[in-house]
């Protein structure tokens, strides 16, 4: 008998939910897409280059001078209180009112979501995400073996009548779904806020159905068209409301924080205790210290105008660039705008092209969506691309885009033909 | 006396850069040990220069894909006069295509799938999608679509259904301007690994892939504990020898120098056929050749090294 070899020899030690977790195509483009000749709207990072780096080493100094050994210390599982302090009052700012000892400090949002996951979700859960969500939530979740049901978005945030037609029906089927997960506010992917009316209705909705609201807020404080919408948290307590300082300061210091109901919180405690017994102690003292003391509000507003001006970039770009047939959301802040191009067309095949050809790098819609669909849209990330980059990126994406269609066209429209004739 | 000086090539900007990447670590590790003094060099517009003023005495080519395994860095390495390992540019360029090389099959009498191939001109400038039900009607389903010139499986498509066949053309085409249609062939996957011994070609142990999937895609290729590999191949002796000798004429029929792998699937019917022939294999923790050389007691320090001596001997 010949020997068999296996690659992995651990292979059926893994968790059904490690069997789950996968690479994909994708990820290898991507490390294509990495070097500095390309062009990438993929990412989604802010742009940490405008940062007061002299004033953050100097609350760094301050803080090891004043409580130099509890920084460097273990913390509580909560989070540093001054810390939490500071979130009450950020949250304040933004029309909510939460005790400090409703909140938990988590490393970024993603753990937040991590956690959230782990404590709410059995494998086989039901549970309510946008069509297009976030990916990082989809992977999180996924992780947890739920079952995602997706309700469609547009240029309002997510619709309302599918949304209670589905809990209408899963009502009828007895069942419950975990949660609604929801990014309020220049949706990433798809660059949309969610109407104040919605966010009313959602509320009503939840307390009707007594759905558990997840409201995921990182982006909220990047806008730079139009007023402030009232947060749903605002709105009922009961509401899980989560952000991070990711996208207002720098996500290098991995912080965010979960504020929700005491029972709620009290697991995500053990959740925390588990996974990592605290936040870095070091990173949440800066952090405090660079928001009491430096005017953080200044440089984010330089860090918005900044996008701002990107987004009108891209904007006008795509006006100049892109052909008719292709639409795109625009957004009133955050860091993506979403470009659906027509049914026919495959982003996730065109990226090889795009990366390979034009040398543009864009994440392909299917990555957003847990069914499949998708395939036509793709996410442009606008915050992080110099100015001179985003023209022509896109223009070269426009070229791709249009040569692509063209070619889609002769294609469906003979086979098309083809399937009559054999009907 | 001391070793030589040996670049190794890897990354560059091909889709496979990640492969590449993973095979130069790889061998770079394997020379160190066995005290070559190396350089290694992640491939961009500088590599002329690079070459230039590190002068190597040999160049060990880890590249995959587009420039590193279609003949365009072997034509460059032969302008400038500095050996390297594999292959060199005639069978580079013709093992690259997959048109070309499975024409020369034919020609050859080597046994290989009914296939067509287009390109994206044909489409675009001569109404090639009113072809398509010919296609069809001449190949048969299911059949395979993938691009002509791409490595690693990458933009291989499976189609079952006559209207996947489009989508699946037109995802090929995202790859490379020209594309394959192949029947399907249903079979063992093999693929035989040929190391040349004194200028001779040898054929390695067959190795036999198994996955659970309908064909062998990019996916399994690169994730640990998808596939299952059977080295020697579950092949009667009668059987090895004659797929053996069939890989030794591929080499030989695209004049192949030192090393190179050739796939094949072995149907109950038609017996083996060859899908392709590979002038740059990888050389990953995962890769057939690595495994195919160690069931024959070639361990890997070793196979880079015969590698290298067979480029050195080259040398002027």
């Amino acid at each position: 008998m010949a020997p068999e070899i296996r690659l992995d020899k651990w292979k059926d030690l893994y968790s059904t939910r490690a069997q789950a977790l996968k690479s994909s195509v994708i990820r290898d483009l991507f490390i294509v897409a990495s070097r500095p000749d390309i062009i990438s709207f993929a990412g989604g990072m802010p742009d940490t280059r405008s940062l007061p780096m002299d004033l953050i080493a100097e609350a760094t100094r301050r803080v090891l001078e004043r409580e130099g050994a509890a920084a460097l210390q273990y913390g509580s599982s909560d989070g540093h209180l001054g810390l939490r302090e500071r979130i009450v009052s950020l949250m304040k700012n933004d029309g909510m009112t939460v005790d400090v000892d409703e909140i938990i400090i988590t490393d970024g949002g993603q753990q937040a979501l991590d956690f959230l996951g782990k404590i709410l979700i059995n494998p086989g859960d039901d549970i309510i995400v946008e069509g297009p969500s976030y990916v990082g939530a989809i992977q999180a979740f996924s992780s947890y073996q739920a079952n995602f049901l997706s309700v469609p978005l547009d240029d309002d945030g997510i619709q309302i009548e599918p949304l209670e037609r589905l809990l209408g029906d899963l009502k009828k089927g007895g069942k419950r779904p975990k949660f609604l997960y929801l990014v309020p506010a220049f949706h990433n992917p798809a660059g949309v806020t969610l109407s104040l009316e919605r966010r009313k209705r959602i509320v009503e909705l939840a307390s009707d159905h007594s759905l558990l609201v997840i409201e995921d807020n990182p982006y909220g404080q990047l806008r730079f068209d139009g007023n402030p919408i009232a947060t749903m948290k605002s709105m009922d307590d009961s509401i899980v409301y989560m952000s991070t300082f990711s996208k207002i300061f720098s996500p290098g210091v991995r912080l965010g924080w979960i504020a929700a109901p005491r029972p709620i919180l009290e697991k995500l405690n053990f959740a925390k205790q588990a996974a990592n017994l605290c936040s870095s102690s070091f990173s949440q003292r800066v952090v405090e210290e660079y928001f009491n003391t430096c005017p953080w509000q200044k440089y984010l507003k330089i860090q918005t105008d900044l996008y701002k001006e990107r987004r009108d970039v891209m904007l006008a770009a795509l006006e100049e660039f892109f052909p008719p047939e292709a639409r795109w959301t625009r957004p009133m802040g955050g860091l993506f705008l979403w470009v659906t191009l027509p049914s026919y067309m495959n982003t996730s095949e065109m990226l090889a092209e795009s990366i390979d050809q034009a040398k543009v790098a864009y994440v392909p819609g299917e990555a957003f969506f847990t069914d499949g669909s998708g395939k036509n849209s793709m996410r442009l990330n606008f915050s992080y691309p110099h100015r001179d980059s985003i023209r022509e990126g896109i223009a070269r994406l426009g070229k791709l885009i249009e040569s692509q269609m063209k070619f889609y066209e002769t294609f469906t429209k003979k086979l098309h033909i083809d399937d009559d004739k054999n009907r | 006396m001391a070793k030589p000086k040996v670049a190794v090539l890897m990354g560059g900007r091909s889709l496979e850069r990640e492969v590449s990447l993973k095979s130069g670590h790889r061998v770079s590790e394997a020379l160190k040990t066995k005290g070559y003094p190396i350089v290694q060099i992640d491939v961009n517009e500088n590599l002329v220069d690079l070459l230039k003023q590190e002068k190597p005495d040999v160049v060990y080519i880890a590249l995959h894909g587009k420039y590193g395994e279609d003949g365009t860095v072997q034509e460059l390495l032969e302008i400038l006069d500095i050996p390297y390992t594999g292959p060199g540019v005639y069978s580079s360029i013709i093992g690259f295509d997959k048109a070309i090389s499975k024409e020369i099959f034919q020609i050859a009498s080597i046994p290989t799938a009914p296939f067509v191939s287009l390109s994206e001109g044909a489409f675009k400038e001569m109404g090639a999608s009113g072809a398509l039900a010919e296609v069809i009607k001449k190949i048969g389903l299911p059949l395979i679509v993938k691009p002509a010139r791409q490595g690693s499986a990458l933009g291989i498509k499976y189609v079952k259904e006559r209207q996947e066949l489009a989508e699946a053309l037109l995802g090929a085409l995202s790859y490379d301007k020209k594309v394959l249609v192949e029947k399907y062939i249903l079979g063992k996957e093999i693929a035989v690994s040929i190391l040349e011994e004194d200028g001779e070609p040898k054929a390695l142990p067959i190795v036999e892939i198994v996955t659970e999937k309908d064909f062998f895609d990019f996916e399994a290729m690169y994730s640990m504990g998808e596939t299952k590999y059977f080295v020697p191949a579950r092949l009667s002796e009668a059987e090895t020898k004659t797929i053996q000798e069939l890989a030794v004429k591929v080499h030989k029929t695209l004049l192949c120098r030192d090393v190179s792998r050739i796939d094949m699937i072995l149907s109950e019917k038609d017996g083996p056929m060859v899908l392709e022939l590979n002038t740059g294999p990888g050389m990953t923790e995962t890769s057939l050749l690595p495994m195919a050389a160690a069931a024959a007691g070639i361990d890997y320090g070793d196979l880079v090294e015969r590698l290298i001596g067979m480029a050195l001997r080259r040398r002027g």
